[in-house]
C-alpha cells in the first residue's frame, strides 16, 4: 500500500469514527450497508418552500425554528438549522429526507433524548426544549414510544417481555399480552427475539412502544431493517394502530415512496423542513409500492 | 496507516487498555517481585553475615576455654580461624534507671565483628559499645554510664576489672540478628540487651564461648554454605570434646594442686595439734605428781605428829603421875618432918620444962634430929624432883602443842593441796574437750579433702556442644522468616498471576469478538490479515509488554522493599535491601504475558478470518434467548420481579461473561481469602499452641534427675512464693530421641509421663476430637509428623535414644503447632529402652487466667531452686513466637493488598466490558425512558449477581488455595494448619462486595455518558 493510499484511507476512516462519534451521519452507515440507495425512489417534485406555508392549526407537536449544533473537536456542525413545522393530535406524520438531511437530529431532540441549541419544541402544549435530563427521561418514560430500526429488543426477553419491560415503568400502560394480540403475535408471545424474524420482532418493538400508551410515537426507520413486504406490514401496522386508536405516530424515514401513507409529510433537507404537504386522503399502505 | 487507527483504538478504549495495563503490571509485580523476596532477603543477610565474619561454629564447654583451646581449634582441620570470646551476663544500670540483664562480652577481633552504627568502637577499659537495636527500649545512649550493680553476686563482680563503662558507640553484632536477646539465669531471666568491653575489663582467664570459621569462602545461607556446615559436624563435635578434655586437664591440674596444698596444711595442723596435745598432758602429769607427793608428805608428817602427840600425852601422864607421887611423898615426907619438930618441941618443951634432963633430951633430941635432917634432905630431893618432872610436864605439853600446831598447819596444807588438785581435774577436762575439738576440726577437714579428691579424682567429663550458626536463634529465625516468604512465594503469585493472564486473555477475546465488524470493514478495504492481526497484536502485546516490564521492575524493588522494611522491626542490620533482578524470570514472565494477551488475540482473530468480511461485517446473529432451569421452577421464577428475571436471565445467557467474570472474581475472592487466612493461620499460631493444647504456663529443665525427695523440695521453694498445689505440678521425662520413619530420621521432643491428669498440662486432641494418653507400647504423635512424613495411627515406629531403640505403635495424631513432640507413658519408655526415664523437667500450670505477675513469680522462684537448669514461660514462648510470626503481617498484608487491587482491576475491566458490549440494550431502556438509578441497578444487579456467584465460588477456591499455601510451608518445629478467622471469609466476601461496589460506582458516570444515540446505531 503506498503512502497516499494510505493517507487516503487514513482521512476515510477517521472521517467514519468521526462521523460515528458524533451520531449525526447515521444515515450513512445504511449507505455503506446497503451500498446504494434504492434506484425505485421515484423522484420527489421539487417544491418551492414558500409556496406551501403549513396553513392548518396543528399545535399537538410543535417544532418552532430548532437549531442543533454539533461540536466535533473545533468543528461545528449544523445539524438542524432551522426546523419549523407542527404536527396534529391523531395524525400519522411521515418525516422525510435524504441520509444527512437532520431528521435523526429532529428525532433525537422530538425523542427527548437530545438537547437542542436554540427554538422550541411543544408536545401537547408542553415545552420540551426546556426540560432538564431528569424530566427529559420522564417524558420519555410517559409520553415517548419509540420504534427502532434495528428493534432494539432485549435479546434475553421474551415477546411479552420486552413489551412488559416498557410497561413496568410506565404509569397508565396497555395489557402488554393485548397489545401484543393487537399487533398479531399473540401466539408468539413466550418466543425470544431470537425466535422471531425480523419483522416480528418489529412488532414487538412497535407493541412494546404502543403499550406504553404514549403521546406520541416515534419510528425511526420502521422498515429499514426489513423486506419489502413485511417493511409493509409493519407500515400497515403503523398506520392502523395511529388510525384505529388515535395515536400521534411520526414516522421517520428517508423512503419518499411511502409519504403518501401519511396524513402529513414533511421533508426534511440540509436541515431544514422544506416542505410540509398535508395528505387529506392517506392511501393505504398496501396499495403503496415502491 | 494501521499504526495511527491502533493508537486511536487505545486512545477510544483507553480503560480496557490501561485495564489490561493494570492486570499484566499488577500480575507480573506480584509474581516475580514475591519470587524475588526471598532471594533478596537472604542476599542481604548474606552480605552482612559475611562481612562481619558470622562464626559458623560455636564451641561450647562446660569447663570453657582458654587460648590453649584456641590454638587447637586453630590447628583442627577445616578450621580456618578461631577466636574465645568472654561473655557474662550481669546486673547493670545507666544512672536512675531501674538495672537491667545485661550480657556483657568481649570485644570481637575477626569473627562476627561489629557494625558501628553510631559513634566509635572502645579504646579504654572502661568503654562500651552497646546494642543498637534496643537502645531506646533500654534507654542507654551514648555518653552515658553503664555500671554494673550491687544486685549481682561478690564472685560476679569479680569476674570484672571495671565495673563502670562508658557508652562510646551503638553497634549491631551478628550474633543477635533479630530482636531476640535470649533468657539469662539473672534478673527476670530474660536479657534485655548487650554490650562489648575490651577483654582487659574482665578478669577471667578464660573464654565463654569460642567462635570457628570454618575454610572456604561459601557465600552465607546457600546451599554450599549448608553442605559445609553438615560436613563439619562430626569434626566439630570432636573439637569440642577435645577442648573440654583439654580445659578439663587443666581444671583438674589446678584442683589437686589446690587440693595438695590445702592437704599439706592439714598435715601440719594435725602435728602440731599432736604435739601440743602432749605437752599438755606432761604437765598435767608432772602437777598430778606434786599433789600426790605433797599428799604423802603430810600424811607421814601427821603420823609423826599424832605420835608425838601420844608420846606428850604419855609423858605428860607419866608426869602428872610422878609429881603427885613426889608431892604425896613430900607431903608425907613434911608430915615426918612435922611429926619430928614435934617431938622435939615436945622434947624442947619438956626439956624447957626440964622434964628431961638434957641428956635424956640430948639422947632423945639427936635421933629426931637425924630424922629431921633426913626428912628436909628428903624434901628437898622431892622438891627437885617435883620441878624436875615440873619442868618435863612443861616440855611435854610444849612439845604437845607444837605438834597440835603442826597438824593444824598440815590440815590447811591439805586443803590447798585438794583444791589445787580440783583445778588441775577442771583443766584437764577443759583441754581434753579443747583437743576433742580441735580433732573434731581436723577430721572433718580431713573428710572434706578426702571428698574433694575424691571429687577430682571422678571430675565429670564436662559437657561439649559444637552449635552451628544454624542453632543461633536470630540466624534461625531469619532463614524460618525468609522461608515462609519463599514459601508463600511458591504458590500464591502463581495463582496470582494464573488470574491475571485468565482476565487478560478473556478481556482480549471480548475485544476482538467487539470489533468483528471494524476487522470485516478493514478486510473489505483490502487490509491484508497479518496487517489486521498487527494492529490487535500490537494493542494487546504492547499493553502486555508495558504492564510485564513496569511490573517486573517495580515489582522487584517494590514487593522486597516493602518486605523488608517489616522485617527491620526484627533485623536492623540493613535498612536497604539488596535487589535482585533475576532476569531469566523476568524474561519467563514476560514471555507468559504476551503469550496470554496476544495468544488470546491470536486466537479469536484467526476465528473470525474464516469467515468472509462480509459476513463479518453483517451483524453477528444475536444468540437466541433461553429459558433457565430457574424458569422451570414456575412458583419461584413468578414470585421473583420481572427486572430481576432480566438479570438473572441476562446472568446466564451469555455462558463466556459468566464464567469469565465467575473466574475472574473468584479468583479475587480466593486470593483474598487465602491472604487473610495466611495471617490469621500463621500469626494466631502462638494463640492456637498455648490456648488450645500447651496449657502448662512454665517449663522448668532440671540439671539432675528429680528424686521424690528434690521433688519435694522444689514444691517447698515454689510454694513459699506462690499457692499452687503439687497437682499443678508435673515432673516427667522430656528428653530428644530420633524418630526413624523408613529412611529418614526426624529428632523430636519425648514427653514421658502418666496419662493421669495430663490433660490439664497438654491437651491433646484432634479437631473435636479428644485423643487418650497412649498406654503400653503406644505413643501419641503430632501433626507435623504426620504431614512431613506421613505416619499414620497405626503405624509402628521406631524410637532411637542413642543406641537404645524401641518399636511403638502410634495411637493418636495430636493437633500441635509448635515443637515437634512425642508422647508416652513412663511404663513404655522404661519398658521400651530399658532404662528409667530421668526426670529432669516439669510443668507448672496455672489455673487459667492467672495473672502474668504469679507465673512470673513462680518462674523466678523455680529458677531460683539450686537444680533448676533453665525455666521458661510460656508467656515469653508465645510472646516470641508472635513476635516472630507478626513480622510476616507485612507479606500478608502486601498479598491482601495486591489480591484486594486485583479484584478491584478485575472487576473494573469486566464491568468495562460488560458495559461496552451492552451500549446499545443499555441506550435502549434509557430511551424507553429509565431512570439513572434504574438504569445502573439493570446492569449492575447483574454484576453484583455475578459478584456474589463468584464470591460463592471464590470461597472453596480460597480454602483450598490456602490449605495448599500453608501445606507447602515446612519450618522446622513449627507446623503450620490452615486455618481461617470467625470473620476471615465474611471479610474477603466483603471486601469482593466493597470493590464491586466501588467498581460500579465508578462506572456510574460511564453509565450516564452512554449515548441513547447508541440505540439507533446498527447493530455491529
Amino acid at each position: 500500500m503506498s503512502d497516499k493510499s494510505d493517507k487516503k484511507d487514513l482521512e476515510l476512516i477517521e472521517k467514519y469514527l468521526v462521523l460515528q462519534e458524533a451520531g449525526v451521519l447515521d444515515g450513512l452507515i445504511e449507505k455503506v450497508t446497503e451500498e446504494l440507495p434504492d434506484p425505485q425512489e421515484p423522484e420527489a417534485p421539487e417544491k418551492d418552500p414558500v409556496s406551501a406555508p403549513p396553513a392548518d392549526t396543528a399545535d399537538y407537536v410543535v417544532f418552532d425554528h430548532v437549531r442543533k449544533v454539533y461540536h466535533v473537536g473545533e468543528v461545528d456542525i449544523e445539524a438542524l438549522a432551522d426546523a419549523t413545522f407542527s404536527v396534529a393530535k391523531g395524525e400519522l406524520a411521515i418525516v422525510v429526507g435524504e441520509s444527512g438531511a437532520g431528521k435523526t437530529t429532529l428525532l433525537n431532540i422530538l425523542g427527548g433524548m437530545d438537547t437542542l441549541t436554540s427554538g422550541k419544541v411543544l408536545l401537547d402544549g408542553r415545552e420540551i426544549s426546556s426540560l432538564n435530563s431528569r424530566e427529559l427521561t420522564r417524558y420519555r418514560r410517559y409520553d415517548i414510544g419509540f420504534v427502532f430500526q434495528f428493534y432494539n429488543l432485549v435479546q434475553n426477553l421474551t415477546a411479552l417481555e420486552n413489551v412488559s419491560l416498557a410497561t413496568q415503568i410506565c404509569s397508565d400502560p396497555l395489557d402488554p399480552a393485548e397489545t401484543l394480540k393487537a399487533v398479531g403475535l399473540g401466539d408468539r408471545m413466550y418466543n425470544f427475539p431470537g425466535q422471531l424474524s425480523g419483522g416480528e420482532q418489529q412488532r414487538v418493538a412497535i407493541a412494546r412502544a404502543l403499550a406504553k400508551n404514549p403521546k406520541l410515537l416515534l419510528c425511526d426507520e420502521p422498515t429499514g431493517a426489513l423486506d419489502y413486504n413485511t417493511g409493509k406490514a409493519i407500515l400497515q401496522l403503523l398506520q392502523d394502530q395511529a388510525h384505529k386508536s388515535g395515536a400521534t405516530v411520526i414516522i421517520i424515514t428517508h423512503n419518499k415512496a411511502i409519504t403518501p401513507m401519511g396524513d402529513r409529510v414533511i421533508s426534511v433537507r440540509s436541515g431544514r423542513v422544506q416542505d410540509v404537504k398535508i395528505n387529506t386522503e392517506p392511501v393505504p399502505v398496501s396499495e403503496i409500492e415502491w | 496507516m494501521l499504526r495511527k487507527s491502533t493508537f486511536r483504538e487505545i486512545k477510544t478504549s483507553l480503560a480496557r487498555y490501561l485495564a489490561i495495563f493494570a492486570i499484566v503490571a499488577l500480575g507480573v509485580g506480584f509474581f516475580s517481585g514475591l519470587k524475588d523476596c526471598k532471594e533478596s532477603m537472604v542476599s542481604t543477610a548474606s552480605a552482612y553475615l559475611d562481612k562481619t565474619n558470622f562464626y559458623d561454629y560455636q564451641i561450647l564447654s562446660s569447663y570453657g576455654a582458654d587460648d590453649d583451646s584456641v590454638a587447637l581449634a586453630e590447628s583442627w582441620e577445616g578450621v580456618s580461624d578461631a577466636e574465645g570470646s568472654i561473655q557474662i551476663d550481669v546486673m547493670a544500670s545507666s544512672g536512675e534507671g531501674e538495672s537491667k540483664a545485661l550480657k556483657a562480652i568481649s570485644l570481637p577481633e575477626t569473627i562476627n565483628t561489629l557494625n558501628v552504627t553510631e559513634g566509635r568502637l572502645p579504646e579504654k577499659e572502661n568503654e562500651c559499645v552497646v546494642d543498637a537495636y534496643s537502645i531506646t527500649d533500654e534507654g542507654f545512649h551514648i555518653g552515658d554510664h553503664i555500671t554494673l550493680t550491687d544486685e549481682n553476686d561478690e564472685d560476679k563482680l569479680d569476674d570484672f576489672n571495671v565495673t563502670d563503662f562508658v557508652i562510646v558507640g551503638l553497634v549491631n553484632t551478628p550474633i543477635y540478628l533479630d530482636y531476640q536477646r535470649g533468657s539469662t539465669d539473672i534478673g527476670n531471666g530474660s536479657l534485655d540487651t548487650f554490650f562489648f568491653i575490651p577483654k582487659e575489663a574482665f578478669a577471667v582467664d578464660y573464654y565463654t564461648n569460642l567462635y570457628i570459621k570454618l575454610e572456604g569462602d561459601e557465600a552465607s545461607m546457600t546451599p554450599e554454605h549448608e553442605d559445609k556446615l553438615k560436613a563439619h559436624e562430626d569434626s566439630m563435635k570432636e573439637l569440642a570434646e577435645a577442648v573440654t578434655a583439654g580445659r578439663r586437664e587443666t581444671a583438674r591440674q589446678e584442683a589437686q594442686d589446690e587440693l595438695d596444698e590445702k592437704k599439706q596444711e592439714y598435715e601440719e595442723n594435725l602435728a602440731k595439734y599432736n604435739k601440743e596435745k602432749a605437752d599438755a598432758e606432761r604437765e598435767i602429769d608432772r602437777a598430778e605428781n606434786k599433789i600426790s607427793s605433797g599428799e604423802g608428805k603430810i600424811k607421814k608428817t601427821r603420823k609423826e605428829l599424832k605420835a608425838a602427840v601420844s608420846e606428850a600425852n604419855k609423858a605428860i601422864e607419866d608426869l602428872n603421875a610422878t609429881i603427885s607421887d613426889l608431892k604425896s611423898k613430900k607431903e608425907q615426907a613434911e608430915g615426918g618432918l612435922a611429926q619430928a619438930n614435934a617431938a622435939k618441941g615436945q622434947l624442947d618443951a619438956a626439956l624447957a620444962a626440964g622434964q628431961i634432963t638434957q641428956d635424956e633430951y640430948n639422947a632423945q633430941v639427936a635421933p629426931l634430929n637425924a630424922q629431921i635432917a633426913e626428912l628436909n634432905g628428903n624434901i628437898a630431893s622431892l622438891e627437885a624432883g617435883i620441878a624436875q618432872a615440873e619442868a618435863g610436864f612443861k616440855q611435854a605439853q610444849d612439845g604437845l602443842a607444837q605438834a597440835e600446831a603442826g597438824l593444824k598447819e598440815l590440815d590447811r596444807q591439805e586443803k590447798k593441796l585438794d583444791s589445787s588438785e580440783k583445778k588441775l581435774q577442771e583443766k584437764e577436762k577443759e583441754a581434753d574437750s579443747e583437743f576433742a575439738k580441735a580433732k573434731k576440726e581436723l577430721d572433718e577437714a580431713k573428710d572434706k579433702l578426702d571428698e574433694a579428691q575424691e571429687k577430682i579424682d571422678d571430675m565429670d567429663i564436662g559437657n561439649s556442644y559444637a552449635l552451628s550458626r544454624k542453632e543461633n536463634a536470630g540466624y534461625t529465625s531469619f532463614d524460618s522468616n525468609s522461608s515462609i516468604v519463599s514459601n508463600i512465594a511458591k504458590i500464591f503469585p502463581l495463582f496470582f498471576f494464573l488470574i491475571a493472564a485468565l482476565v487478560c486473555m478473556t478481556t482480549m477475546t471480548r475485544m476482538v469478538e467487539e470489533q468483528r465488524t471494524q476487522i470485516g470493514v478493514l478486510k473489505a478495504l483490502g487490509y491484508s490479515n497479518s496487517q489486521i492481526v498487527g494492529k490487535y497484536m500490537f494493542y494487546s502485546g504492547s499493553a502486555a509488554f508495558l504492564g510485564a516490564v513496569l511490573g517486573f521492575f517495580v515489582g522487584c524493588k517494590v514487593f522486597p522493599a516493602v518486605i523488608w522494611n517489616a522485617y527491620t522491626m526484627m533485623y536492623d542490620f540493613s535498612h536497604t535491601v539488596d535487589y535482585i533482578i533475576n532476569y531469566k524470570l523476568g524474561l519467563a514472565v514476560l514471555a507468559v504475558a504476551l503469550l496470554c494477551s496476544m495468544g488470546a488475540t491470536w486466537v479469536s482473530i484467526a476465528a473470525d478470518f474464516k469467515v468472509s468480511p462480509s459476513d463479518l461485517i453483517r451483524p453477528k446473529t444475536p444468540p437466541a434467548g433461553r429459558r433457565i432451569l430457574l424458569e422451570r421452577i414456575r412458583p419461584l421464577w413468578e414470585r421473583i420481579s420481572f427486572l430481576y428475571k432480566v438479570s438473572i436471565r441476562n446472568i446466564f445467557r451469555d455462558r463466556k461473561r459468566f464464567l469469565m467474570m465467575v473466574i475472574g472474581v473468584s479468583g479475587c475472592t480466593a486470593l483474598l481469602i487465602a491472604g487473610i487466612g495466611i495471617k490469621a493461620t500463621i500469626s494466631k499460631i502462638a494463640d492456637y499452641q498455648f490456648d488450645e493444647i500447651s496449657l502448662y504456663d512454665i517449663t522448668v529443665m532440671f540439671s539432675k534427675n528429680m528424686t521424690g525427695d528434690r521433688q519435694a523440695d522444689f514444691m517447698d521453694e515454689l510454694q513459699e512464693d506462690v499457692d499452687i498445689s503439687p497437682d499443678n505440678v508435673r515432673f516427667l521425662h522430656r528428653g530428644e530421641v530420633t524418630l526413624i520413619i523408613g529412611d529418614k530420621t526426624t529428632d523430636v521432643t519425648c514427653i514421658a509421663t502418666e496419662g493421669e491428669d495430663f490433660g490439664q498440662f497438654v491437651d491433646l486432641h484432634e479437631g473435636d476430637q479428644p485423643i487418650e494418653y497412649p498406654g503400653p507400647g503406644e505413643i501419641v504423635i503430632v501433626r507435623k509428623m504426620n504431614h512431613d512424613y506421613g505416619i499414620e495411627v497405626g503405624d509402628v515406629v521406631t524410637i532411637r535414644d542413642d543406641y537404645r531403640e524401641m518399636t511403638v505403635t502410634v495411637v493418636g495424631i495430636a493437633d500441635n503447632y509448635v515443637y515437634d513432640s512425642i508422647y508416652m507413658t513412663t511404663d513404655t519408655y522404661r519398658e521400651g529402652f530399658g532404662k528409667e526415664p530421668d526426670i529432669k523437667a516439669a510443668f507448672i500450670n496455672f489455673e487459667e487466667g492467672t495473672e502474668e505477675d504469679v507465673i512470673r513469680t513462680a518462674s523466678a522462684a523455680a529458677a531460683g531452686y539450686e537444680y533448676a537448669a533453665a525455666v521458661q514461660t510460656n508467656i515469653d514462648v508465645r510472646e516470641n513466637v508472635s513476635r516472630m510470626m507478626k513480622s510476616l503481617d507485612a507479606i500478608v498484608y502486601v498479598v491482601i493488598l495486591s489480591a484486594a487491587l486485583l479484584a478491584f482491576i478485575v472487576l473494573y475491566n469486566l464491568t468495562n466490558i460488560n458495559i461496552t458490549e451492552r451500549l446499545r440494550e443499555i441506550a435502549t431502556i434509557k430511551v424507553l425512558g429509565f431512570y439513572q438509578l434504574e438504569v445502573s441497578q439493570y446492569v449492575f444487579r447483574e454484576n453484583l449477581f455475578l459478584t456474589a456467584v463468584a464470591a460463592l465460588v471464590g470461597i472453596p477456591l480460597g480454602d483450598w488455595l490456602l490449605k495448599f499455601v500453608i501445606d507447602n510451608i515446612v519450618l522446622s518445629m513449627i507446623y503450620f494448619e490452615a486455618r481461617h478467622g470467625p470473620y476471615d471469609i465474611p471479610i474477603a466476601v466483603a471486601l469482593t462486595f466493597l470493590f464491586a461496589f466501588l467498581v460500579n460506582f465508578a462506572m456510574q458516570k460511564r453509565l450516564r455518558d452512554v449515548s441513547m444515540t447508541e440505540s439507533l446505531k446498527s447493530v455491529e
